[in-house]
């Protein structure tokens, strides 16, 4: 588990994140969710060990931050400022490389397939891919060196359905072996896989809870969407007909069946 | 009116646009839509003459845009692009949104009016005197389209514009969209988006593969945005909601 115990952090004196203390659990999915320029991403730094706490203290598993940061994989949400290689299968090997691990080429195209890219961008140079495929790219260089915690940053945005379904079923089949945190703004691909749920407005943590528990109004009041299958609920029982709140479509509609 | 006209680009080895012919109407929203890799963002780069195509015409109100020199073609159309930090020039906010208009030569006097109405426009007074290294992803993706906004150019591309921002910017944005004089293009992976176009092209291979007014969708159908359109477009692009036919059979 990470714990964050009263974690500050500003930049040059702008308190970004107060006195926030949230748990992350290994084997978990945890989403962070929060209006536009809340602190999401600077806590996520933050979990990485990309960034120090100016107050408070970032509890790590067996309290090893350089190992613990060798096991981090880290998916930004501009991707292609990490780039640095001449092609696709240099900048997806790389990570598998400075790991030591073996059959390289294996790797590679394991990766590949899960992350759903055609095999001939390979030989491309990263910088020519569309923004989608970039952020696939980027995302099978981490996944190839298998890291225990996942912290991907806006993993689905600039993706079409078919490759935002791969990525959900990538994330659905590592749930379980790595702590994965997300933070994402459209819920109705990956809601239906999350543990817990953390809500960040203006810096501080607003709650964090099971999905089971998360006050939906809370999180539309905040500016944030909520998932598809909680706003027919609303309008079911707006309509007089009593369903539960339930996050994901199959859910409802197993309520409604009922 | 911009036509595209028998338009082939490659990038590198290959070929992102074999063959493609459209029109995009003075007024007219247009929105886009696709896979990954399609060549909606490579459109809309040729489009804004950024990107030189390897054959084929593009002819904005009836005149080549290899014709237009840099300052006529930036007010004629500005790009948004999907990741901001590509567009950047600048370091601070305020800086960002003036540097389009003095590149296309307005009056300080006009430069300083605009750039405070657009920051209230816009709701960027808490970091209008932030540098841009320190905003958040989804406030320099707002910076980038006021930055762009500002210019007021006659067409206007929005390249996935909205995909880091939360449901209460979104709305700010689609408000611009209704508002707005200008032609516009919308770039999205967000099938609500649909909703404030006029017409929608669904590219795939650099090929268009489905077309249609945007309000001859919405008329067939119950629930407008979520219905009919992901019906019409699925038929394509199948099953990208899960269970969707599902629950509308339930809800009858």
């Amino acid at each position: 588990m990470i714990l964050l115990k009263n974690v500050s952090f500003g930049y040059d004196g702008n308190l970004v994140l107060k006195n926030c203390s949230v748990g992350f659990e290994s084997g978990e999915v945890h989403l962070i969710i929060g209006p536009t320029g809340a602190g999401k991403t600077t806590l996520a730094m933050l979990i990485a060990h990309l960034l120090k706490p100016d107050k408070g203290k970032i509890v790590f598993p067996r309290g090893n931050i350089q190992d613990i940061r060798k096991e981090m994989g880290f998916l930004f949400q501009f991707p292609e400022d990490l780039f640095f290689n001449d092609t696709v299968y240099e900048e997806i090997a790389y990570g598998a490389k400075k790991h030591h691990l073996k059959d390289i080429e294996e790797l590679v195209s394991r990766v590949l397939l899960m992350v759903g890219l055609d095999s001939n961008l390979l030989t491309v140079s990263p910088f020519e891919l569309s923004e989608g495929e970039k952020r696939l790219a980027a995302l099978a260089s981490i996944l190839v060196w298998e890291p225990s915690w996942l912290i991907l940053d806006e993993p689905f945005s600039g993706l079409d359905w078919r490759a935002r379904k791969r990525v959900v079923k990538t994330i659905d089949r590592l749930k379980g072996k790595v702590g994965i945190i997300l933070i994402a703004h459209h819920l109705d691909d990956i809601i239906g896989y999350v543990n817990q749920v953390t809500l960040v407005v203006n810096g501080e943590i607003a709650f964090t809870s099971p999905l089971g528990e998360v006050g939906w109004g809370l999180v539309s009041s905040a500016g944030c969407d909520i998932p598809y299958a909680i706003r027919i609920a609303k309008k079911l029982r707006a309509n007089g007909i009593k369903v539960p709140l339930e996050a994901t479509i199959p859910g409802l509609i197993e309520a409604l069946k009922e | 009116m911009i036509e595209v006209d028998s338009l082939k680009v490659m990038r590198g080895d290959r070929v992102i646009i074999p063959d493609l012919s459209l029109s995009w109407n003075r007024g007219e929203k247009l929105v886009l839509v696709g896979p990954n890799g399609a060549g909606k963002t490579t459109l809309a780069l040729v489009l804004s003459g950024i990107l030189k195509p390897d054959s084929g015409s593009i002819l904005i109100d009836s005149k080549p845009v290899s014709d237009y020199d840099l300052i006529s073609l930036r007010k004629k159309i500005g790009i948004i692009f999907q990741n901001p930090e590509t567009q950047f020039v600048t370091t601070d906010v305020k800086r960002e949104i003036a540097f389009g208009l003095s590149n296309i030569k307005q009056d300080r006097e006009i430069i300083l009016k605009r750039v405070n109405s657009i920051i209230e426009k816009f709701d960027l007074e808490r970091i209008s005197g932030h540098y841009i290294s320190e905003l958040s992803g989804g406030e320099k993706q707002l910076v980038a389209i006021a930055s762009i906004y500002a210019m007021s150019p006659d067409y206007l591309i929005f390249d996935e514009v909205t995909s880091f921002l939360d449901r209460k910017s979104r709305e700010k944005i689609y408000r611009l969209w209704e508002e707005c004089s200008s032609s516009l293009l919308i770039i999205t992976q967000n099938f609500e988006e649909i909703e404030w176009g006029d017409r929608v092209i669904l590219l795939e291979d650099g090929k268009v593969s489905f077309e249609s007014g945007v309000h001859s969708l919405l008329e067939r159908n119950i629930i407008p945005t979520q219905k009919g359109l992901f019906e019409n477009l699925l038929e394509k692009s199948k099953d990208a909601i899960p269970n969707f036919n599902e629950i509308l059979e339930i809800l009858g």
